[in-house]
């Protein structure tokens, strides 16, 4: 079968291929890593199975589950009070929620150590108060990790329960109440069971987020099965130790989507009824309001305006000491590395992405619509997954290219611009092509069909029509994928060339060496950055929340 | 099939044979025709009756599964290779105009232009479809009638062999739609274009169709003249499609029937409700029992005295009250058809 919009099999066949083949160098990592379950070394696995591995088992499972249940706790809650009720503040308090997704899990992991931890201020006004041997809670502890990882993830939960809350429960909370059940009744019996497939999906984003890193865990002391991969991988240089490590860490991201599945259960809701006129909210009075109001600011104070004053003051005190000139001289070259990676990223996503959205109108439907849904898996596959697979992939190439003669430049096995760029897109291209996809879906098939009547082959289609139309989303693309990429720890710290340190590498390195203040001009740099999108998605959350006017 | 051996060049457009499945759904079944150089043909039929796939497949946007199209005396697709819509040299005209909204009317209109001069051909086409002064608006600064006019403005540049349009007037207001229809009707005749256009609005196919090709289910089961199409259909279902008609056995029919009445046993036979007439008649076997004010005319609903029902349209001015006995009978030069059983 073809699609509308399909011309001609031979042109239409190229795009399809074209498809085809950016989905196979996305799966072509995952699926050789998955592969080399299938030989197993016994030395690899007896080895690490008398050591770390069981505790890295235990810990993985420890956190994601308390993560899990933290984001979900504070995301699913705080989306209800949002939406279910009017206090002092309560809107702008709504969208201000989801600015902590600014903030990169390793800059504010390093706030909390050096704020709370045992070195930092608020345990020396304990001691002072109650005497040195004053018990206080353990920071760097999994206690630690999990209330950190928690604070920067719940806003995924908070944005997925509030669009179904919007969008799906609105309607069917009111019939509800038309048909004689309260207000907690129709939460409890309608609402809930309504948001839960979104909860659930919340939380497994949640959980691979957490699975990804193993940068911020290690200020915690806790040991991950993705710490164990980097630990294998630049300890060792093995990549099939590596790879076989890898391999649980591709499990428990299984595990979790498994998870959604179960949770989310056989309910599948499209929109209905009331989509985007929302819950029509109540208002708290006298304490219950301020309780709200403070638990709302609690939490954003706590999860972004704390962390920002705090990295603005060291960043501003570390420029007036003596140590000022020197980092900004060295800044320049982490922001360039920084710079280099997005760029390409960039580049190379939104090509790709806009090859796959224009194929789906240009070529077979079945083949186009499943390349699409392949190329966009890579996001939910954990960093180091993708990190070690583009190394086997990588390898794999190089080898076959040996034997007929031709030499791969670069050290590909200590890691390559070229291997790092490769396993950024994979991680990066989903969200590109989302709103790529997004922007060709508003140019209607008739317009595609016009121009390709009048003469325009699929190219001149894509460059005349396609792409003009959708220049909006072509740009939130780019802002999208660059700054996902300029945050991104985990890959780089795995793959990086020797010597290649992006901002988020020299704030790791110096938060390794304790160097609290030193850290805090580059992951200030990150966090204003990473804003950009996060403001976009607010502004867009504001837009149907505004309950004081009838929705339109 | 056999090979035609008519000469291409007097036939703009055939239709071979040419079947598209969507999964199990046949969309088009089998499908024949042929399309004179100057002809507009009218595509009708309910909707899902595979219309307009079978107009995409002209265009080159859906590929055929079995049989051939050949547009110009050049065969674009026999069900194995398909020439794309590109290089098919035909206009096309959506309901929804699909004007590039980022382009002004001259960029529309020259966009598919490409050999001579693009300027002077936009400047024609927008004379032809008397949009002359509107060369640098934007298509959100035109009314509907002018979208319609400036997308067939675009889709005539390139001299099309042969023009689609897909419910063109489906969209415009229903007050501007026969105007339109007849400006866009003029400008393909006075261009010569031949073309094919789909529409569920069988009103609009007798008005503007040269031919009529009535589609059900992926067959066209008819094919020929509007009058013939409205007169004489093949079947219940033409009959019932093309317009308000009743259908009686002779027994059913009682008072009308007279010499006229064909001689087919019990077949069913259609009456359109001009067809019929009536004279207010105490002694009548036939009773008024509804009546339907449509403005220039009076639908009445006569029961006869069978029982079975008849309809008969008479002038504003013969106001017949509900309930007045007479005589029902078909009116004078009209011949009641046999209408053959749904196959």
């Amino acid at each position: 079968m073809q699609a509308f919009g399909h011309g001609g099999r031979r042109s239409g066949r190229s795009w399809s291929w074209a498809s085809v083949a950016a989905a196979v160098l996305v799966v072509v990592p995952v699926a050789m890593l998955a592969s080399s379950i299938l030989r197993p070394r016994g030395d690899v696995w007896s080895q690490q199975w008398s050591t770390r591995l069981p505790g890295e088992l235990w810990a993985t499972a420890v956190l994601l589950v308390g993560v899990a249940v933290g984001s979900t706790v504070l995301g699913a809650g705080l989306a209800w009070l949002t939406a279910a009720y009017r206090f002092p503040g309560s809107r702008q308090l709504g969208w201000m929620m989801i600015l902590p997704l600014a903030i990169p899990s390793y800059i504010l992991g390093f706030l909390t150590l050096s704020t709370v931890g045992r070195t930092g201020p608020v345990q020396g006004w304990w001691r002072d108060a109650f005497g040195d041997d004053a018990w206080f809670p353990p920071v760097e502890s999994m206690w630690g990790a999990i209330v950190t990882f928690t604070l920067v993830l719940f806003p995924y939960v908070f944005l997925l329960t509030r669009a179904a809350l919007r969008d799906q429960a609105a309607g069917a909370y009111f019939a509800a109440r038309t048909l004689g059940a309260g207000p907690t009744e129709a939460a409890r019996r309608v609402v809930l069971p309504l948001v839960r497939p979104a909860i659930a999906a919340g939380a497994a984003v949640v959980m691979m987020e957490t699975l990804t890193d193993f940068a911020t865990v290690q200020y915690f002391g806790v040991d991950t099965v993705s710490v164990g991969v980097f630990r294998i991988w630049r300890g060792t240089y093995d990549r099939d130790a590596a790879s076989e490590i890898a391999t649980v860490v591709l499990a428990f991201a299984l595990l979790a989507i498994g998870f959604e599945r179960v949770a989310r259960g056989r309910a599948r809701f499209g929109q209905s009824g009331g989509a985007g006129a929302g819950i029509e909210p109540r208002r708290l009075a006298g304490w219950r309001a301020w309780a709200a109001t403070a638990t709302c600011a609690l939490v954003v104070l706590l999860a972004f305006v704390g962390p920002v004053v705090r990295l603005a003051q060291w960043a501003i005190a570390e420029q007036r000491s003596e140590r000022g000139t020197p980092q900004l001289e060295e800044y320049p070259t982490y922001l360039w590395h920084s710079v280099q990676l997005v760029i390409i990223t960039v580049v190379v996503c939104i090509a790709v992405a806009v090859v796959i959205a224009n194929a789906q109108r240009f070529g077979s439907a079945r083949l186009t619509r499943a390349a699409a849904r392949a190329s966009a898996a890579g996001y939910a596959v954990p960093g180091p997954v993708v990190g070690i697979g583009v190394l086997l992939t990588v390898v794999g190439v190089d080898s076959v290219l040996e034997r007929v003669g031709l030499d791969l430049p670069g050290a590909v096995a200590t890691g390559s611009l070229l291997v790092l760029a490769y396993a950024y897109a994979i991680r990066f291209l989903a969200p590109g092509l989302g709103a790529v996809e997004a922007g060709i879906g508003q140019v209607s098939e008739e317009m595609t069909a016009s121009a390709r009547t009048l003469g325009a082959t699929p190219a001149r289609t894509m460059w005349r029509i396609h792409l003009p139309l959708s220049r909006a989303s072509l740009i939130t693309a780019a802002v999208l994928v660059g700054v996902d990429a300029l945050k991104e720890l985990p890959i780089v710290l795995l793959l990086r060339p020797f010597g290649f340190d992006t901002l988020p590498v020299w704030v790791y390195m110096l938060v390794s060496e304790s160097r609290f203040q030193q850290a805090a001009l580059p992951a200030l740099s990150i966090v204003a950055v990473a804003l950009v999108p996060v403001i976009l998605l607010a502004r867009q959350l504001d837009r149907p929340h505004s309950t004081d006017t009838p929705a339109p | 099939m056999s090979p035609d051996p008519t000469p291409a060049t007097d036939v703009a457009l055939r239709v071979d044979d040419v079947t598209k499945r969507f999964g199990h759904t046949v969309a088009v079944d089998h499908v024949s025709f042929e399309l004179g150089p100057h002809e507009l043909l009218a595509l009708v039929g309910p909707s899902g009756c595979g219309k307009s796939t079978l107009l995409r497949m002209l265009a080159g946007l859906h590929t055929t599964e079995s049989g051939s199209i050949t547009l110009g005396g050049v065969v674009v697709d026999d069900g194995r290779t398909a020439l794309p819509p590109e290089r098919r040299r035909v206009g096309l005209v959506f309901q929804e105009h699909a004007l590039f909204p980022h382009l002004s009317v001259a960029d529309n209109v020259a966009f598919g232009v490409r050999d001579g001069d693009a300027e002077a051909r936009v400047a024609e086409m927008l004379t032809v479809v008397g949009l002359a002064e509107y060369e640098r608006r934007f298509p959100h600064e035109l009314s509907g009638g002018e979208r319609q006019r400036v997308a067939l403005a675009r889709a005539l540049a390139p001299r099309p062999g042969l023009m689609l349009l897909d419910e063109p007037f489906a969209s415009l207001d229903p007050n501007l739609r026969a105007r339109i229809r007849d400006d866009v009707v003029a400008i393909l005749r006075s261009t010569g274009t031949p073309a094919v256009f789909v529409t569920h609005d069988q009103g609009e196919a007798l008005a503007v169709g040269d031919r009529i090709a009535v589609m059900r289910a992926g067959r066209v089961v008819q094919l020929g003249a509007p009058a013939d199409v409205f007169h004489a259909p093949v079947d219940r279902f033409v009959a019932a499609f093309m317009g308000e008609a009743d259908f009686l056995t002779r027994g059913e029919a009682s008072g009308l029937v007279d010499e006229r009445w064909p001689d087919a046993g019990d077949a069913l036979v259609m009456l359109r409700p001009d067809d019929v007439t009536f004279t207010a008649d105490e002694r009548g076997d036939a009773t008024v029992v509804a009546a339907e004010f449509r403005g220039s005319v009076w639908n009445y609903t006569v029961e006869l005295a069978s029982g079975s029902r008849v309809h008969a349209i008479r002038s504003h001015l013969e106001r017949v009250p509900p309930g007045t006995t007479v005589t029902a009978t078909v009116r004078p030069g009209h011949t009641p058809v046999v209408i053959a059983p749904p196959a």
